[in-house]
């Protein structure tokens, strides 16, 4: 593990929204390691930042928010101060993201073809024609659509949601970048067809070899899908483990909780609503942990001092105090 | 476009009944009017029996439905029956309606021009700069034009180009391209406002909208997001209300005609009903009301065309 | 039995009614917070004010007449503020004047129009089925026309004078309301209070007013603004084409229209009628643009 070399490596990143009534700190000091060929899956609950990590990485946080500190390196170069031309070229050809809903994440008025013309166009400098659309037709076979020619020359409203949604990936796969960002690539779809969307997924990232930033809130998603699995909990990464380790000794509270309401197989439940409680206000600065409301096993310590990042074993990152001895971080 | 074909027939077919609605409003029109209209028609101290007979040549004395059927069957015939005004007596009302409504047209469709290539932009640049000083000082502005009646904008037009700087002429009628500039600009001033708040809010609506991040995610140049993308979505809305604009701009073009002496359709009416002419304000206002019809049904195959989303089933 | 049934019906009254109280208490609260919503607001306030207190202003008789040599055509000055006229009247106090003239015939036929529209609008949609489908019909044939067209068709008809101006208005604007509260009535009749109280029998009519109404009045108060807006332009544009009211009524489209001569060197005949008028206008414009944003910003498409 430690031979493989980082792709994404995100030190104390800090995404705040400067509103009317205050600021609001969305994330609150991310440190996350993606290597080569990894997996890695962000789980949490809806608001707690997930989304707002895959577009700070971007550097797409949406007015009036923006990266206040930290920083966030691809392949050593940096990218929170890359000026926006070299930005917009990291963008779709090195790292590129699918989004969660494809039938409003793909333009309306212009058809599936022309909306792959462009990005490969521009990023492959390909504009003779026939070429063009012998790429797009294998951007459409990759991705396992029956018919390419037939449905370049559709509107994506003429497509179902799953076609929509391997339009999308064909999108953010069409330049071949090393890491894609998928934020619920699965939310919006029917269950059968989610399963059939992992699969496509899980089979394309192993054969181009990229990396894959995967986020959901489920975590029977992240269990199939992934090689290590990062808790996000109000704006902070409170564990980080590989998939097997996390789901066999959950160190944090918060993760422990969410296994024991992670129901099984073929359960239908809203998992995360069973702990008690509710994730603080983002807009009032706190001092200790976010989860000490809601901890069952909370001391003194916990809501005076921010518990800081521990290894308590190979790979595995926990920030609690608990596993802290309760010693006071700096941060 | 076999659907986009059988579309538009049922469109039409749609039409018809508020065409015929139209007719009856306006042949209605005529028992609405105080007065008979006889006395129009009649030589001063006519005796009732020269009245009478007077009334049966125009078929006065039949029954109503008997005349909005030869009402309608003259129409369908292209006759709106004769001006009985003082300087036009016993002209063909069609032919007095043909003659004055290329001027119309003209004014109209160099207002909408104008409106159009004033509104759009302005609501774009509005909407990019949202919240910033230009696009307050925009937005002062379509307030304005907005609650400016337009016969009083003509005057003011009036005043500042032809009174103050000599640059203009006052009326339409003294010819040439000048003459037409400032009844264009002030039937186009107030749907310019529209045009611009329309695209504007559109525009808003559209930039913040998923597939706008998504494109930006594909490292596509900015300026391809806005003008290919994002223009080409909200522009949709504003275009497709072109046919509706055409109502407006009739409604507007009375006044505008009047204000500037315009030879139009919209004068015509005007010193028609000062003329107590009726026949040519009954067949005025049904051309119009045509014209609105055909605007709205131009609105609806518009939309159906530029959108891909709409379903023709 | 009857006894919870008239009791039931009272409770759901009363919380309705609780629900007017905090919808206008909302608009109000949420309406100061918005500058346009202040602004016009303002502007409305302070011409209504001057028009109510036009008898008991010290102004001169804006219908008097002075035909002595010298008199007419005067320059804005200490003694005729806005100037005087053709006839020598003091332009000052036939604005005012006219203020009473245009907003009466403005208010007066936004709720003549309003009533008619609540009413079909409220059958159509409650009722649903042919009652919709003819009044639909009638809406849409009224909708698909400017109320300039057809206020200028009806005041052609009837002849000029106030009542038949505010005639006119009133049956060419009606359709908008109509459509507002059929639209409002057919997502309504689903809901389940009403539901419940048809369920316990309560009869048609009442169920309308005390229920589907009350929870329209924000839409409703925003169409009327932007309607009064409307009407005196409708108005002051019939007046100027000789079909509106009619003189001596000191009305501000026919004072525009016949400054229109004297524009060159007269000016102020026309401009001070024309910028009060522009003012009211806006003040209108600005309270329903402002609340309606403030109150729905999706409420998007409500003139054409």
């Amino acid at each position: 593990m430690s031979a493989r070399k980082p792709v994404l490596e995100i030190r104390g990143l800090r995404t705040q929204f400067f509103l009317r009534e205050g600021i609001v700190t969305a994330l609150d000091g991310i440190d996350l390691t993606i290597y080569e060929n990894e997996s890695v899956g962000i789980v949490g609950e809806t608001g707690c930042g997930k989304s707002m990590t895959a577009y700070s990485i971007l550097r797409l946080v949406p007015h009036p928010g923006r990266i206040t500190a930290g920083s966030i390196k691809y392949k050593g170069i940096e990218l929170t101060t890359l000026d926006l031309d070299r930005m917009r070229s990291v963008r779709g050809t090195e790292i590129s993201m699918i989004f969660q809903d494809a039938s409003t994440a793909l333009d309306p008025v212009f058809t599936v073809g022309s909306q792959l013309d462009e990005v490969i166009s521009l990023h492959q400098g390909i504009y003779e024609k026939v070429a063009l659309e012998k790429k797009v037709v294998e951007a459409l076979e990759l991705v396992r659509i029956a018919a390419p020619k037939e449905v370049m020359e559709m509107y994506p409203h003429e497509l179902s949601g799953g076609m929509k949604q391997r339009v999308m990936i064909a999108l953010a796969l069409s330049c071949s970048p090393s890491m894609l960002i998928a934020d619920e690539p699965t939310t919006a779809l029917d269950v059968t067809i989610q399963g059939q969307i992992l699969k496509l997924l899980k089979a394309l990232v192993a054969k181009t070899g990229s990396s894959m930033m995967l986020i959901t809130h489920n975590l029977g998603i992240v269990a199939e899908t992934c090689d290590r699995i990062c808790v996000m909990y109000a704006g902070r990464i409170v564990e980080d483990a590989e998939t097997f380790e996390l789901f066999e000794h959950p160190r944090h509270p918060y993760t422990a909780g969410l296994l024991t309401a992670f129901p099984k197989l073929g359960e239908k439940k809203d998992e995360l609503s069973v702990i008690k409680g509710t994730v603080p206000d983002l807009m009032n600065p706190f001092k200790g942990c976010p989860f000490v409301d809601r901890c069952g096993k909370a001391m003194d310590v916990c809501s005076k001092h921010r518990p800081s990042r521990v290894e308590i074993s190979r790979g595995h990152y926990v920030s609690c105090h608990l596993w802290s001895g309760g010693e006071p971080s700096d941060g | 476009m076999a659907d986009l074909a059988s579309y538009v027939i049922r469109k039409m077919l749609l039409a018809i009944p508020i065409i015929l609605l139209a007719t009856l409003i306006v042949f209605l029109m005529l028992y609405l009017t105080p007065g008979d209209p006889i006395t129009a028609l009649a030589p001063p101290h006519a005796s009732v029996e020269e009245l009478d007979a007077i009334r049966d040549k125009y078929g006065l004395n039949d029954p109503p439905y008997v005349q909005y059927g030869l009402f309608l069957w003259r129409l369908v015939h292209g006759d709106l029956g004769i001006s009985i005004g003082a300087a036009t007596r016993n002209l063909d009302v069609s032919g007095l309606i043909v003659q004055r409504l290329p001027r119309t047209l003209e004014l109209m469709g160099i207002g909408l021009g104008m409106s159009y290539s004033l509104g759009i932009p302005l609501g774009v640049f509005s909407a990019l700069r949202h919240n910033t000083l230009g696009d307050r000082s925009v937005m002062v502005f379509t307030l304005l034009a907005y609650a400016m009646p337009s016969f009083w904008l003509g005057i003011l037009l009036m005043l500042l180009f032809a009174v103050e700087l000599g640059w203009l002429p006052i009326e339409g009628t003294t010819g040439g391209f000048g003459s037409i500039i400032l009844p264009a600009m002030t039937l186009g001033l107030g749907n310019a406002a529209l045009t611009t708040r329309m695209m504007r809010s559109s525009m808003l609506e559209v930039i913040r909208q998923d597939y706008i991040t998504q494109l930006r995610s594909r490292g596509l140049p900015e300026k391809e997001i806005i003008y290919r993308h994002a223009l080409k979505n909200a522009i949709l809305p504003v275009i497709t209300v072109i046919g509706l604009d055409i109502g407006w701009f009739i409604g507007g073009s009375v006044v505008v005609e009047t204000v500037f002496q315009w030879p139009g359709i919209g004068m015509l009416i005007t010193t028609s009903i000062s003329n107590s002419d009726f026949p040519v304000v009954q067949g005025c206002i049904l051309v119009l009301a045509f014209f609105v019809i055909a605007g709205n049904l131009f609105a609806d195959i518009l939309y159906a065309y530029v959108d891909p989303r709409v379903r023709l089933g | 039995m009857r006894l919870r049934k008239a009791l039931n019906d009272k409770l759901l009254a009363w919380k309705m009614a609780g629900g007017v109280r905090q919808t206008l208490a909302g608009i109000l609260e949420r309406g100061g917070r918005n500058p346009m919503v202040v602004i016009g607001f303002t502007m409305i306030v302070i011409i209504i004010s001057i028009a109510l207190l036009a008898p008991v202003l010290p102004i001169a008789d804006p219908t008097q007449q002075n035909l002595e040599p010298g008199q007419q055509l005067l320059s804005p000055s200490s003694e005729n503020w806005f100037g005087t006229d053709e006839n020598g009247r003091d332009v000052f106090s036939r604005v005012i004047w006219g203020a009473r003239v245009s907003l009466t015939v403005a208010m007066v036929a936004v709720v003549v129009s309003m009533m008619i529209g609540i009413v079909l609008g409220l059958t159509a949609g409650y009722f649903g089925g042919k009652v919709d489908y003819i009044i639909s019909g009638t809406i849409d044939l009224f909708w698909t026309f400017p109320p300039f067209l057809l206020a200028l068709a009806f005041a052609a008809a009837l002849g000029a004078g106030l009542m038949n101006v505010i005639l006119a208005i009133s049956i060419s604007y009606w359709a908008g309301f109509a459509r507002l509260m059929r639209g409002q009535a057919l997502s309504m009749r689903e809901r389940q209070f009403v539901e419940a109280s048809r369920a316990l029998g309560a009869r048609h009519w009442r169920l309308m007013f005390t229920h589907v109404l009350p929870n329209c009045i924000a839409p409703l108060i925003v169409w009327a603004s932007i309607g009064v807006a409307d009407a005196i332009t409708i108005e002051s544009s019939l007046s100027f084409l000789g079909v509106g009211t009619k003189p001596p009524t000191p009305s501000w489209g026919w004072m525009l229209s016949s400054g229109i001569l004297y524009l060159g060197n007269a000016p102020w005949i026309s401009t001070f009628p024309g910028v009060t008028m522009v003012a009211t206008i806006l003040g209108f414009n600005l309270l329903g643009d402002g609340l309606r944003d403030v109150l729905d910003p999706r409420m998007k498409g409500l003139r054409r």
